[in-house]
């Protein structure tokens, strides 16, 4: 008996089968007479996407959504041909830090420290950068270490984005021990250690909550954390926690759940399923995702 | 209608930039996502399918797979947008109205009139189901996806999901028979 079989068995007591519930959904006359009660609410829920989108519509986004495909097309072939960079500068480091600590002392900083400030990861000024806003020259700030964050997304690299917006938190003094900036800093935290070295370069649902997040902290950064970050701590976990379903989880359940008690705690992970879906032809293997056999976006988040 | 055997090659032009195939793309799913964006309170649901559609753009050169594989994709796109404006928007989605502006449903007038009174009702109804059971509901029927798909778009587990859809239909199921809504 799996733990689904279990949970079953604190649900209402109704006929409805998975059978019945399959083809209620999926638009065909289900067998039993309680089903078929339901019909007509299944109807009013489908009828929501009977419409369509008008041609002046359909047209611009086309137009635009065009664009795009061909400007990524083009990017994509560059980013190929380039190799990878993004771990240079910090096996450099150590050699990085002797190199600023001589230049601080026989050449004078500023010239090197204002050339530095602003490198991103990966370049050969970026360990100088860090090296310098160590001991204090052109500190970096979480409008920074976001900036990095986008450079390592941009890079493929998901969990370095990641890390990176950790630190951001470290940047927000005011707020930084805040219970909820506190919770939001854990759950990023999590999330980072959630994804692997393939996860963080090859998952594109990943990237994408990844980028969903670097742009929330981006236009809530020194606008809205507010005095004690709750709402911005809270909505930057609820974000990591996409990334990372099921973990860094507040202790304290949230009430807009209360009638839905379980519904987390059911069977393993998604694959454990008894895959009963009916409708469309998914494809998606054995992994879940929607969509894709090898490398493409919506592959399992689970990563 | 599924574009069937037209997918592939309207895939691979659309990768190429071609705006026929991103019409085609658009005209085939944007009734569906707009309505399940409606339908989940989102403000504005059209302006939001767009947006789903050009992110569906910026990353269209790593997607494969086939047409239902594309279709779940657009509507965990779209689920993952509709989460952000409830969070911009900073409070709990409301129920919408049939989504009417810039969608064209047909039809005569007074059907239309008599129709509305009548979901109207229905639609009452529906407002018992909680946040997630409508979620669930709406990706299963409208972007009719498949238990796993929807699991993906929502974040949670294949037997969550399959719990959410029962417990939403057998809630209103009781509730006809509680308040022996006339249909």
């Amino acid at each position: 008996m799996s733990r689904y079989d279990d949970y079953e068995d604190d649900m209402p007591t109704s006929t409805l089968s998975d059978h019945d519930i399959e083809r209620l959904l999926s638009g065909v006359i289900p067998d039993s007479i309680e089903a078929a009660q339901l019909v007509v609410f299944v109807d009013l829920i489908r009828a929501e996407g009977a419409g369509s989108p008008s041609e002046a519509m359909v047209a611009q986004v086309a137009r635009e959504a065009a664009m795009l495909a061909r400007a990524t097309s083009s990017a994509s072939v560059l980013t190929r041909a380039q190799p990878p960079r993004r771990w240079a500068g910090w096996r450099l480091r150590p050699q990085l830090v002797m190199a600023a600590t001589a230049v601080l002392l026989f050449s004078g900083v500023s010239g090197v420290a204002i050339a530095a400030n602003g490198a991103a990861p990966g370049d050969p000024l970026y360990g100088i950068d860090r090296a310098l806003e160590k001991i204090g020259i052109g500190a970096g700030h979480a409008q920074e270490r976001l900036a990095e964050a986008n450079s390592l997304l941009s890079d493929g690299d998901a969990r370095e984005a990641l890390r990176h917006a950790v630190e951001v938190f470290d940047e927000t003094d005011d707020v930084s021990e805040a219970p909820d900036i506190r919770d939001a800093r854990a759950a990023l935290e999590n999330a980072a250690g959630s994804l692997d070295d393939d996860g963080a370069t090859s998952n594109d649902v990943v990237r994408d909550n990844v980028s969903t997040l670097l742009e929330y902290l981006r236009e809530n950064l020194g606008e809205q954390v507010g005095a004690d970050g709750k709402d911005f701590g809270q909505g930057v976990a609820d974000l990591a926690r996409e990334i990372a379903p099921g973990q860094g989880q507040r202790p304290t359940p949230d009430p807009a759940h209360d009638n839905e008690p379980k519904d987390d705690e059911v069977g393993g992970p998604q694959s454990g399923g008894s895959g009963t879906g009916g409708g469309n032809s998914g494809g998606n293997g054995g992994n879940g995702a929607p969509g894709n056999s090898g490398t493409a976006p919506g592959r399992n988040q689970d990563s | 209608m599924p574009l069937g055997g037209d997918f592939e090659s309207a895939l691979d032009a659309a990768k190429a930039g071609a705006d026929w195939a991103w019409a085609m793309l658009y005209r085939e799913l944007a009734g569906p996502v707009t309505g399940y964006l409606a339908s989940r309170g989102a403000p504005e649901p059209e302006d939001l399918a767009a947006e789903t559609f050009l992110q569906v753009a910026r990353n269209i050169q790593s997607f494969e797979g086939g047409e239902g594989a594309f279709r779940s994709w657009v509507f965990v796109i779209a689920h993952r947008r509709l989460i952000d404006a409830r969070r911009k928007r900073g409070r709990a989605p409301e129920l919408s109205t049939l989504p009417d502006e810039g969608l064209h449903s047909g039809g005569d007038v007074e059907d239309e009139a008599l129709e509305r009174v009548v979901t109207g009702e229905l639609r009452l109804v529906l407002e018992i189901l909680s946040e997630d059971q409508r979620d669930v509901l709406s990706l299963r029927i409208i972007g009719n996806l498949t238990i796993e798909e929807t699991a993906q778009a929502v974040g949670k587990r294949v037997g969550a999901v399959k719990a959410l859809q029962r417990r939403g239909l057998i809630a209103l199921r009781e509730h006809l028979e509680q308040d022996r809504v006339s249909l």
